[in-house]
């Protein structure tokens, strides 16, 4: 199979009939990320943006690409890592966090939930529970990203969510029937106020695969080891299905998240939140008190 | 015989070379398609109608979350 340039294919983009080289694929990686952003303006000039990076593959590809952009648009660029007290996973993913941004000469900060939130994830897990270990994780994370890069002064956050992230989860909050999180998966906020940093998606339309041909052909040392509490059966019964049908029927994925794209200014208005802030430590929630502060009175 | 290594769980395997072999239909021994897993060949990054030959280092990266 070879690329339109004449060289040996890498990869077969079975959704569009492409076949790429090497070189022309990682260009097309690049333009696709540029598409996006101009597409939803998600970045503009002299943003300070925060770069959400655990060290696995998405967010340090979403990192390697931003850095190329930031070389020519006008805009900042720091790493924020949290470590959620994982030995033996997310120690490991940082220390090659901290290669890649000495080696791209940026900045990193790493901020845990042990030292910020006095437990660490396997404390947490150890415990009798209701909730998954990812149910705490998450919403846990997302406190602290948001909460340390205002504090930093940052006014966007970009994290790694790709083309599989996106369509699982539009189809898991329609099919759960959690209507308020189906209409926040959008490329942009309806409701904000000024202590949410709002968080931007730069590879939403790139499938998975893609990030770990990008990361294979440009070298990117990145972590593949999984987390030990990842387990969300949901999410994985959804991925399987929405894979599958990806091969038998190629556009799937894309042909979802356009869809959500289209009818997402019709239902986002009706269906997002107005964003309050905590009774308790005054971040902001959809609630009266936030979940964060609701999972530590219950730990 | 073909050597198959898995990056995400660590393992190693190896089957038996057929001709007309291609690095599809190894994914799918292995219970992979062409949307869950990224393949190496000998080193470089294959597209999965490639024919496998004898004696080749086929390294599976399952694509995966994280």
């Amino acid at each position: 199979m070879y690329c339109k340039c004449g060289k040996k294919a890498i990869i077969f983009r079975r959704y569009s009939g492409e076949k790429l080289c090497e070189r022309c694929f990682n260009k097309s990686m690049i333009e696709r990320v540029k598409k996006v952003i101009r597409k939803y303006s998600l970045i503009e000039k002299n943003d300070f943006i925060a770069a959400a990076v655990s060290g696995g593959k998405d967010s340090l590809v979403l990192l390697h690409i931003l850095k190329k952009l930031s070389e020519k648009y006008p805009f900042d660029l720091i790493v924020v890592t949290i470590d959620e007290g994982i030995k033996g996973y997310r120690d490991k993913t940082i220390k090659i966090v901290k290669k890649n941004c000495k080696l791209l000469g940026i900045e990193s900060k790493v901020y845990s939930f042990k030292k910020e939130l006095g437990h660490s994830m396997d404390e947490i897990a150890k415990r009798d529970r209701k909730l998954s270990a990812c149910s705490y994780c998450g919403v846990f994370r997302r406190y602290l990203l948001n909460k340390k890069t205002r504090e930093l002064g940052c006014n966007k956050i970009a994290i790694g969510h790709n083309l599989d992230d996106e369509v699982q989860t539009i189809l898991m909050n329609f099919l759960r029937g959690d209507l308020s999180r189906f209409g926040r998966t959008g490329s942009y906020y309806i409701y904000s106020n000024e202590r949410f940093v709002p968080r931007i998606k730069p590879l939403r339309e790139i499938p998975e695969k893609e990030n770990v041909v990008y990361a294979l052909s440009n070298n990117i040392e990145v972590g593949f080891s999984r987390c030990p509490y990842a387990g969300e059966a949901y999410r994985n019964n959804i991925r399987e299905f929405l894979n599958k049908m990806e091969v038998e029927q190629p556009t799937t994925k894309y042909s979802l998240l356009r869809s959500y794209d289209k009818i997402y200014p019709l239902i986002a208005k009706n269906l997002a939140k107005k964003v309050k802030y905590c009774e308790k430590c005054g971040e902001p929630t959809i609630g009266n008190i936030c979940k964060t502060c609701e999972f530590l009175e219950k730990l | 015989m073909i050597k198959v290594r898995f990056l995400r769980e660590d393992k190693e395997e190896s089957i038996i070379y057929k001709e007309n072999l291609t690095v599809d239909d190894v994914l799918q021994k292995f219970g992979y398609s062409s949307e869950t897993a990224v393949v190496k060949r000998n080193g470089k990054i294959n597209t999965e109608d490639e024919n496998v030959e004898d004696n080749d280092d086929i390294l599976i990266i399952s694509v995966g979350s994280g």
